[in-house]
């Protein structure tokens, strides 16, 4: 069954948690992570949300990870299985005291695990923001 | 930190006692300068950035050093360190992170000179640090690819380094110095997008030589 598209609105932890990421192949499914935008990102230039989407094959546990360039939480959205369909989101740049985050390299990662069929898909995409 | 501070407060202690002069000598003792360099072996703290990016400079493991050292006594010497690591990331090509650390600091030696033998030190100093995360990018404006484009940030941080390790005499006016250093950095938090502590041990082995 084909889900409507939801909008993600991710949340700054106020205590970020480790990870680590690896970038992977999504061969063999169609989950996917599509590219980021707008890329660079310049919040002089007007912008003011960085945009993704993304798509899952099957009814998945699916777990979207903001990171810096060593691979640190910054924020997550996560609570959720999610239906098959395609997910546009967005993420406002902004540090849990409410001011911009420092102008760098960042990851946003989509992890999509599928208890059932024990796969996991996981990929990721760098952005750039250029300015706070 | 309390090991780091509890260390800089006896290596404080060691650098005022050793002001007076005890019978010890440097074989490079009567010098006005030192110039010293080296390379070590790079062990990060960061669990994260152990496990994504390796140390890589032409090809090699390693990081180097070096620097001017201007003693105060036959004791004791102020070394202005330079250090510079490139580690490359293991998951994607074309990206790296180079880090170029400024680290004024004091070593003062633990026992006394006796000729062709070694002798401890310990030392501490504060570190400046500026790391630079270089990586390509898709560019793109409404989520179509439009081209790949050069991205890259400074990324500004300071610290503590806590140095111990052997000196051992070559010649009346050089010394082979092997040790270990412990670099903390503290600023540039990750909550706020940083990259966090991006610190960690060096094992090395460098070479100094008094004029």
């Amino acid at each position: 069954m084909q889900s409507e598209p939801q909008h993600l609105k991710l949340q700054v932890p106020a205590k970020p948690i480790k990870s680590v990421f690896h970038l992977e192949g999504g061969t063999g499914t169609v989950d996917s992570l599509y590219p980021i935008y707008p890329n660079p990102f310049s919040r002089s230039s007007g912008d003011t949300s960085v945009l993704f989407r993304f798509s899952i094959k099957v009814r998945s546990n699916t777990i979207v990870l903001i990171q810096n360039p060593i691979g640190d939480e910054i924020a997550k959205f996560t609570d959720t299985t999610l239906d098959p369909g395609v997910y546009p989101g967005s993420w406002q740049p902004v540090a849990s005291n409410g001011l911009g985050l420092h102008p760098g390299l960042y990851f946003i990662t989509l992890r999509v695990n599928d208890s059932t069929l024990q796969t996991g898909y996981i990929n990721s995409r760098l952005f750039d923001i250029t300015d706070n | 930190m309390n090991l780091i501070r509890a260390a800089c407060i006896s290596l404080l202690i060691l650098t005022i006692s050793n002001a007076d002069g005890f019978a010890q000598r440097d074989s490079t003792s009567g010098a006005t300068a030192y110039l010293f360099g080296g390379i070590s072996g790079f062990i990060p703290f960061k669990q994260s950035y152990s496990l994504n990016y390796s140390t890589s400079l032409g090809g090699l493991p390693i990081e180097v050093y070096g620097g001017l050292g201007f003693p105060l006594n036959e004791n004791t010497w102020f070394p202005l360190t330079v250090r510079y690591t490139r580690r490359t990331a293991k998951f994607v090509s074309n990206m790296d992170i180079r880090t170029l650390t400024i680290e004024p600091g004091v070593r003062v030696f633990l026992e006394k000179y006796q000729e062709k033998e070694l002798r401890f030190y310990g030392g501490a100093s504060v570190i400046l640090a500026r790391s630079t995360v270089a990586a390509i990018i898709d560019a793109s404006q409404d989520g179509t690819i439009i081209g790949q484009q050069q991205a890259q940030h400074d990324y500004l941080n300071f610290g503590l380094g806590v140095d111990l390790g052997l000196s051992y005499p070559v010649t009346t006016s050089s010394v082979i110095d092997g040790g270990v250093h412990l670099g903390i950095l503290l600023a540039n938090p990750v909550s706020t997008g940083g990259l966090g502590n991006i610190g960690g041990v060096s094992i090395g082995v460098g070479y100094r030589i008094g004029f």
